[in-house]
């Protein structure tokens, strides 16, 4: 078998060619477990015939080829040993001193955009709703019902359409909560563009756009994905977008300092959105939990606090009442009057979490259904995207009124406080409580629910609304369009727990524990949790949103039943959604019984080496017919019987080759010592300057008299990257990735001869599936998009 | 038309416990507060106690006398917040307390006041804010305090004037714009509407006559309230005094429940129309794509793998 070189090109060529079958729908997963033997048996060959078209095939069975990992390990070359030995103790203090600073910059610049968006949507919105509240009531006396109705299509197409085309033709990364994004970013996937600032201009521009355009979407989520750009921003001290560069901060130009500051960008979005600074870091723990270290995670409490502070001061000044720090967050539940709870209330709690779990099981479900429609019909044209948000923007309009002209709730006006009371067919003093649950943002809805009068809402009221906002949310999410999904779930959850609040206290009358607005928030928090499942993370923003610790055990228990309930049907959202994206992302754990698949089974083999010393021909030539990101560097490959393909020397990645060519680091064929000691004065900052977008190798011209030039390898590649032994197991290796972020582990045989080579997608394949109590293993695929008409 | 009738009518109107009309319409004018002829024999007792200092009626503990100053002191306080306590309860309903009770609000303010910023010090070397504010568990006289100045900020009764203060004992207030200008469209409609029906209505009669006649004749003042009431809450972000909150609310109950003077259309054929076209337009977007939409297919890249390709 040949190792590397040319050849390659042919056999990858009419591998592809082969494979490149339209019809997909059947034989493609191979979920197999193990055979009696207890020894792995690999799925037969994909498209052969012994393999039989049985089993549906699904859309998250697949893994795309085009995302790669992030390279979390320090590639300790000489150029970094020289760097390190030329370091003095004071520099270390200075970089230190700015990992401070840019953490304080990151929450400061966090909170400002929180502000920012906040303070646009409330005006926007405000203005939206006594616009059609105008009309409403007006049109209600003099008969021109239809004029409020397309007043109300026209504001939510328009904001909408304005998010879907930011989205669709600008940045498609920024769509959705952008929570599953940053999960696989901190769990080692480089996802394209998803730190970019124009990512985070549409972001920002789109949720206020969704927002007020009336889906039934919240801003919260979107802020976390902001946090994580603006980290990833600011920490680089760059914008190659206005092709800005501070030339500060340069030493952070990495793969692990960016993970590192974005990491703590998240935390700060949690914190901004959720006032919540201990579940920000505990977000960022739970989501990328194997790379931290205590001082990092002191950091990251520190720009959380910053952003939660800075969010908190400026909102002061927005309200009117300057440093009066009691807005912590984007959304909060407002004070609870009664929040106390008896023993024998926790049976309910619990019933309530595995109800949570169930809604949370359906939501997903239908979402799932819908995500994987969208993903085979609409994700090849860019239009129907859009004409898909503004269709369900016009319906979130339709339904909402018409539930409030069906639907006559009336209550004494200034029982509670309402920005825009709705009378429509009510008495005049009255208003219609249905119609104050539309016509305020979706954060305003879940604290009247949260905090009106006991007799606000009707059974009724709350079950139609509670019917229509959950389809309407299941159907939202996963639109192009910027939306959060925290609070469309808060919505849906505090309408049915108020209602079996009211229900309670109905079969209970003149108890105070009944409390619809307490129900309410369990209900919250179940449906929360059914949906998203989270855990730590999750509890402990809940827990600060609400500002009472005391009900800390109730948000507790329902969040861990409804995720134990909902986890009997599916998965939560994110991950869904992570799997739709075909990510290959790595679990927490490694799957069960697959000790005994070895590294043998798991490697890449053949592998394309590199040797010491090469020609620079062949290394153009490898970096263009090979997609792959890493090589091993080998000695001694002449050899090669196949089985094996030289003595390993180290490790060198496409970046760095393609720094060394554009820097025309090789020269013309002479003894290989003078080739050794050239070229000194290279150093490591040349390789932070272009990153992180290193150019293609076809924008790197190399003459045909250049081809025949020799590179020396042995100072740029890592000379002690990870490897495994060819008996490694399955879950070693996967344990050894996880740990420490890695992107390639070479396989070597028992000579230090390499003979395979491990990269994340080789690992994410194998996966085990769950599924009505049963569980086993199966192997994805990994594919690549094509379009092709039906 | 006299402000004694008007006053007469609102009251016929508003008023929900007939048994206590005519108190209230004998009290309207209200000049003087209920100094002396307090009718419960309790508060009585209590009054000719403190009145008496160290008085016959109770046990006069000598260690636990308090200085004849903060006596004074404690005095004031009983006496304005029991005055407004029962002021305030009496214009419970209809709600009229903000405007009825603001001297005996001052009075209570001023009493407390006096206590909280007393600096004079008595031969023990404590004051009568120390003796009084803080010196046990309860601290009847503040919580007496913060009882009657949450009453009147959960009304809002600030709202209702533009200045009020005590100079020596009188209450000098003055009515801010809006709750003037509201009194006199008030009266403005409530007149109307006894002109009208010849002012025998009460609130509860739904089948009283003259209603559509009341309904056509008095509109324009009737919106002309409802727009300046509009305005108010406008102006105070919603902070409006209470009085005129329910001034304004059992007017429209009186307005749309007893006259069904509220014209509604219910004319939703457009409306429906709107809805069926708006509901098609996604079984037609999903419909349509599935047939003719382009679809994402995917290509299987075969993996080099050590088993399968050797």
């Amino acid at each position: 078998m040949e190792g590397a070189g040319n050849e390659n090109l042919d056999e990858r060529s009419a591998l592809l060619t082969v494979e490149n079958s339209s019809d997909y729908t059947g034989g493609i997963t191979a979920r197999y477990t193990l055979n009696s033997e207890r020894r792995y048996t690999p799925p037969p060959p994909v498209g052969s015939d012994t393999q039989p078209e049985e089993e549906q095939h699904c859309d998250t069975q697949l893994l795309d080829v085009k995302f790669k990992s992030l390279n979390y390990d320090t590639c300790e070359n000489t150029l970094f040993r020289d760097e390190e030995s030329a370091k003095s103790y004071k520099e270390v203090l200075r970089l230190q001193m700015s990992r401070w600073l840019v953490m304080f910059l990151i929450g400061v610049f966090t909170g400002l955009i929180a502000c920012g968006i906040d303070v646009s949507i409330k005006y926007a919105s405000a203005l939206k709703y006594s616009t059609i509240k105008h009309y409403m009531d007006e049109c209600i006396k003099t008969n021109c019902n239809s004029i409020p109705l397309l007043l109300w299509i026209a504001w939510n197409t328009s904001g909408v359409l304005i998010a879907a085309i930011l989205v669709v033709y600008v940045e498609p990364v920024a769509m959705g909560s952008g929570i599953p994004q940053i999960k696989c970013y901190l769990n080692g996937v480089k996802i394209p563009r998803v730190v970019r600032l124009w990512t985070l201009v549409c972001k920002a521009v789109g949720v206020i756009g969704s927002v007020v355009g009336g889906l039934a979407v919240g801003k919260e989520g979107p802020m976390i994905h902001s946090g994580a750009v603006v980290a990833a921003g600011i920490s680089q001290g760059r914008s190659t977008a206005f092709n800005l560069d501070f030339k500060i901060f340069e030493y952070f130009r990495t793969d692990t300092e960016k993970r590192d500051f974005v990491s703590g960008g998240a935390a700060a979005g949690v914190s901004a959105a959720f006032g919540a600074p201990i579940g920000g870091v505990l977000f960022s723990l739970e989501e990328g939990a194997s790379f931290w270290n205590q001082a990092l995670t002191w950091r990251i409490l520190f720009t959380s606090m910053i952003s939660t502070f800075t969010l908190n001061v400026v909102l002061s000044y927005a309200k009117g009442e300057p440093w009066n720090l009691s807005n912590p967050g984007l959304i909060n539940f407002g004070e609870f009057s009664n929040l106390s709870y008896d023993g024998f209330e926790i049976p309910i709690f619990i019933l309530i979490g595995a109800m949570g779990g169930l809604f949370g099981a359906l939501f997903n479900h239908i979402n799932y259904k819908l995500s994987v429609f969208r993903k085979q019909y609409l994700s090849t044209l860019k239009w129907p995207n859009v004409l898909e948000a503004v269709i369900v923007a016009s319906m979130s309009a339709v339904a909402a009124f018409i539930l409030i002209f069906t639907i006559s709730n009336c209550r004494s006006l200034g029982e509670d406080e309402n920005e825009n009371p709705l009378q429509l067919y009510c008495e005049d003093g009255q208003y219609n409580s249905m119609a104050t649950l539309w016509f305020q943002t979706p954060e305003e809805s879940v604290k009247s629910l949260f905090h009106n009068h006991p007799g606000t809402y009707k059974p009724v009221t709350l079950l139609l609304f509670f019917t229509v906002y959950f389809l309407l949310a299941s159907w939202t999410y996963g639109l192009s369009v910027p939306s959060g999904l925290f609070i469309p779930c808060l919505l849906t959850g505090a309408a049915w727990g108020r209602l079996v609040g009211i229900l309670l206290s109905l079969i209970f009358p003149d108890q105070p524990w009944a409390d619809p607005g307490k129900y309410a928030l369990i209900g919250a928090a179940a449906q929360l949790g059914g949906v998203v499942r989270m855990t730590i993370s999750l509890t402990a923003i809940l827990v600060e949103a609400t500002g009472d610790i005391t009900f800390g055990l109730p948000i507790m228990i329902v969040l861990m039943v409804a995720k134990w309930t909902g986890d009997l049907f599916n998965e939560g959202l994110y991950d869904i959604h992570i799997r739709l994206m075909s990510v290959p992302i790595l679990q927490w754990e490694p799957p069960p019984i697959t000790s005994n698949i070895l590294a043998s089974d798991v490697m890449s083999h053949p592998v394309n080496t590199l040797r010491t010393i090469e020609r620079v021909g062949r290394v153009v030539d490898m970096l263009k017919n090979e997609p792959h990101d890493g090589f091993p560097v080998v000695e001694d490959d002449s050899e090669n019987d196949g089985d094996h393909f030289g003595s390993f020397r180290g490790l060198i990645l496409r970046s760095q080759l393609i720094v060394l060519l554009k820097m025309k680091i090789f020269c013309e064929a002479e003894s290989e010592q003078t080739v050794r000691n050239r070229f000194s004065k290279l150093k490591l900052k040349h390789f932070r300057e272009a990153y992180p977008r290193f150019p293609s190798i076809e924008h790197i011209h190399i003459s045909a008299h250049e081809r025949d030039c020799l590179i020396d390898l042995t100072p740029y590649m890592n000379p002690s990257p990870y490897c495994v032994k060819d008996s490694a197991s399955l879950p070693r290796i996967f344990r050894l990735f996880r740990g420490l972020g890695l992107r390639h582990i070479i396989v070597i045989n028992n000579h230090c001869q390499v003979v395979g080579i491990v990269t994340r997608k080789d690992l994410a394949r194998f996966r085990v599936w769950h599924h009505r109590g049963r569980m086993g293993l199966e192997e994805l695929q990994i594919s690549q998009s094509v379009r092709s008409t039906r | 038309m006299s402000v004694n009738s008007c006053i007469k009518l609102y009251i016929s109107v508003l008023c929900t416990w007939s048994v206590l009309t005519t108190t209230i319409a004998s009290g309207s004018e209200h000049s003087v507060p209920y100094k002396g002829h307090l009718p419960q024999p309790e508060l009585q007792g209590h009054s000719a106690h403190t009145d008496s200092g160290h008085g016959q009626g109770s046990v006069y503990i000598p260690w636990q006398a308090i200085d004849q100053t903060c006596l004074a002191f404690v005095e004031a306080m009983a006496r304005s917040a029991a005055n407004f306590v029962e002021c305030s309860v009496r214009h419970a309903r209809p709600l009229h307390f903000c405007q009825s009770c603001i001297d005996d609000y001052v009075h209570v303010q001023s009493a407390y006041k006096a206590i909280a910023e007393d600096d004079i010090k008595d031969s023990t070397g404590s004051t009568c804010k120390d003796v009084l504010l803080s010196r046990d568990r309860i601290q009847v006289v503040k919580k007496t305090w913060s009882f009657v100045d949450d009453m009147w900020s959960k009304g809002y009764c600030s709202s209702c004037f533009s200045s009020y203060k005590d100079v020596n004992g009188t209450v000098e207030k003055e009515s801010s714009h809006g709750a003037h200008e509201f009194e006199i469209l008030f009266q403005e409609v409530a007149s109307c509407v006894s002109n009208v029906t010849g002012g025998g209505i009460s609130p509860y009669n739904h089948t009283s006559k003259g209603g559509a006649l009341v309904c056509t004749k008095c509109l324009d003042s009737y919106n002309k309230l409802n727009k300046h009431y509009a305005h108010i809450e406008h102006e105070t972000h919603n902070h409006v005094c209470v009085d005129l909150v329910d001034a304004m609310n059992y007017t429209r109950i009186m307005w749309s429940d007893q006259f069904h003077c509220t014209v509604k259309s219910r004319d939703l054929i457009p409306v429906i129309c709107l809805t069926v076209f708006f509901s098609l337009l996604p079984i037609v977007f999903y419909i349509g794509s599935k047939i003719h939409g382009v679809k994402q297919e995917r290509k299987i890249i075969k993996q080099k793998r050590l088993n399968s390709s050797s």
